[in-house]
């Protein structure tokens, strides 16, 4: 009897693990792996490119230096038109540099230990959310070049068309488009160089920035132990979203940590950030939201706490995930924060 | 205002106080306490320099306000009047207040940046330190590539010297643009990326590496939504060098 049990239960066991596997298709399978690739690339691979971010009917050429060496990620992107702000990014200091306003913002964000710190996963959800077209072998830019389109099965995330350099894995180029196939983002490469090494100088600041204005601050993750992390449940969330990090964090600019919950499909991510720097009158007031091609920002209440939700997702999307967010009444009852005026009080019993 | 308040309760009122969302009596306590405390003055400056930050204007730098300054001038002489304080309190109350779009900006980008700000200046002495050698900068000369090249994936055949490149874009397959259409809400009416940077930043970290560089880009765009239809086909040429043809 028991010998039976065992191989039924072997045999279950075997049907879930094909059930899960054979959504995946031989497209879906090849398509992923070319996007595992490519997100590779892109993290690992040190490159100098311009491309021309579109979006929002307005085309903006952006250069990019990415530069990994000894496990240190540099990073330096830069507006080539207009205003000519910049990211920096040397190690953990990441330095906003802006021209227009004489200013340089820097913040020393925490050592992440890694270099893809949870990054969503492509794995095989995402062909019950998006279908996955067959890979195809094209030519772009004079190169030889593989292309995957991912189209939303629902109206919860964007559709995403990719041409992928053959060899380097370089994304060429990128759109991300809505549920009718509009573009709403597009990002263009006009070129695109993989380097053996980057000297030290090209991440240093620009120009003319030592006389701008300074503001530092630092960028510190609070203790995650006991007592300090609150904890957020869901209701039900958008299909496919599941909720793959969970922090405490202080970000810069404030001294109150905030909740920082990552959503992810596996492709598409959506921070919130709840216990945000906004007042509780300014939240109140200013709920709404804002988009700027596939990039939607939403000011919000959460369990009668302002709440930033970010993310490459529809505004639906970031509001189903906010509306259903709920502070869970085991959080551990000691708060060690003061509550500051005329912000709203971390208490751990949220106002209803 | 008592006496033993600490510095982040005096921030918050100050905060309130940009906002306009501080009760006139206490304006007019935090107005006598901005005369006497060259801390707070500080912050009440760069609420002022952040909030034209967040709302993208020219800046004067390192300014207090002029009503401000005159009221802590006045002070300083022990001879403000209870005019001078109600100027600074009315300004507190219209510096940021006048539109929803200000008040956002006020509510939620200053109070996070003067937060960074308070920082800045009571507990980090050195960062002043970092020095921007940017005379000898190589990437100051819009995409010239400096270093040891792996493989030019793209790269306009003009510049295999690597003296020049020249940047050309040309659409591979000519596409209609569609802007999106929503722009709702009292926020849509300043430049979001500005005021969310930190979140923003934030999310970038856990961001797909497709996605990064469109997110980071959010970041650093210099201007707000433009309502026309995109221009890429024009050929966009860096710096001195000369167009060679077509690159694709």
């Amino acid at each position: 009897m028991a010998a039976f049990d065992l191989r039924r239960s072997a045999v279950m066991w075997l049907a879930t693990l094909t059930a899960a596997t054979l959504p995946l298709g031989a497209f879906a399978s090849e398509a992923r792996d070319w996007l595992e690739r490519m997100n590779k690339a892109l993290s690992e691979r040190s490159y100098d490119g311009t491309f021309f971010h579109t979006r929002g009917g307005r085309a903006e050429s952006m250069r990019i230096v990415h530069r990994v060496q000894e496990g240190e990620v540099c990073e330096r992107l830069m507006s080539l038109d207009g205003s000519g702000r910049e990211f920096v990014r040397r190690g953990n200091e990441v330095s906003y540099v802006l021209p227009d306003q004489e200013m340089v913002l820097t913040e020393e964000r925490p050592n992440t230990g890694g270099l893809l710190p949870a990054l969503p996963r492509i794995d095989d959800r995402q062909a019950e959310l998006y279908e996955f077209s067959p890979v195809k072998k094209v030519r772009l830019m004079g190169r030889d070049a593989r292309f995957i389109a991912l189209t939303p099965r629902d109206p919860f995330r964007y559709g995403y068309r990719v041409w992928i350099d053959a060899r380097s894995h370089m994304p060429l180029k990128t759109e991300l488009h809505d549920a009718k196939g509009e573009v709403l983002e597009r990002i263009a490469f006009a070129n695109l160089v993989l380097m053996r090494s980057i000297p030290d100088d090209t991440f240093r600041l620009p120009a003319g920035s030592e006389r701008y204005r300074r503001v530092h601050s630092r960028f510190i993750r609070a203790e995650s132990g006991a007592g300090v992390r609150r904890v957020w449940t869901t209701a039900r969330l958008p299909q496919g979203f599941r909720l793959t990090q969970q922090v405490e964090q202080t970000l810069p600019g404030t001294d109150r940590p905030v909740s920082h919950l990552v959503f992810s499909d596996g492709l598409a991510s959506v921070s919130v950030f709840i216990g945000a720097a906004v007042t509780l009158e300014a939240a109140q007031q200013q709920v709404g939201a804002t988009q700027q091609g596939a990039a939607t920002t939403l000011v919000t209440m959460i369990d009668g706490k302002p709440a930033v939700v970010v993310g490459e997702v529809p505004l639906r999307t970031a509001r189903m995930i906010a509306s259903q967010l709920k502070a869970a009444r085991s959080a551990t009852p000691n708060e060690p924060r003061r509550p500051v005026s005329p912000a709203p009080p971390p208490a751990a019993t949220p106002v209803p | 205002m008592s006496a033993d308040q600490t510095d982040s309760e005096r921030e918050s009122q100050l905060s309130a106080m940009f906002d306009g969302e501080l009760p006139e009596g206490e304006c007019d306590l935090v107005a006598r306490r901005l005369a006497k405390d060259e801390n707070l003055r500080r912050s009440w400056d760069n609420y002022s320099l952040i909030g034209a930050v967040m709302r993208s204007e020219p800046l004067a730098r390192r300014q207090l306000a002029p009503q401000i300054a005159a009221v802590v001038k006045a002070d300083r002489n022990e001879s403000a009047t209870e005019a001078d304080r109600a100027t600074v309190a009315a300004t507190g109350r219209a510096a940021v207040g006048r539109t929803s779009a200000l008040r956002w900006a006020g509510g939620l980008g200053v109070a996070a940046a003067v937060g960074a700000v308070a920082i800045f200046f009571s507990g980090n002495p050195q960062s002043e330190t970092i020095v921007a050698d940017a005379a000898k900068n190589p990437v100051n000369a819009p995409a010239k590539v400096v270093g040891e090249v792996v493989e030019e994936v793209v790269i306009p055949a003009a510049s295999a010297d690597g003296d020049e490149i020249i940047l050309a874009m040309k659409p591979i397959e000519p596409e209609s643009y569609v802007t999106p259409p929503i722009r709702e809400g009292a926020g849509s009416a300043v430049t979001a990326p500005v005021q969310l940077a930190n979140f923003v930043a934030a999310h970038s970290a856990v961001a797909a590496p497709m996605l990064r560089h469109g997110t980071l880009s959010t970041l650093i765009t210099s201007a707000p939504i433009v309502e026309e239809p995109a221009t890429e086909q024009a050929t966009v040429v860096t710096d001195d060098a000369p167009a060679r043809g077509e690159i694709l």
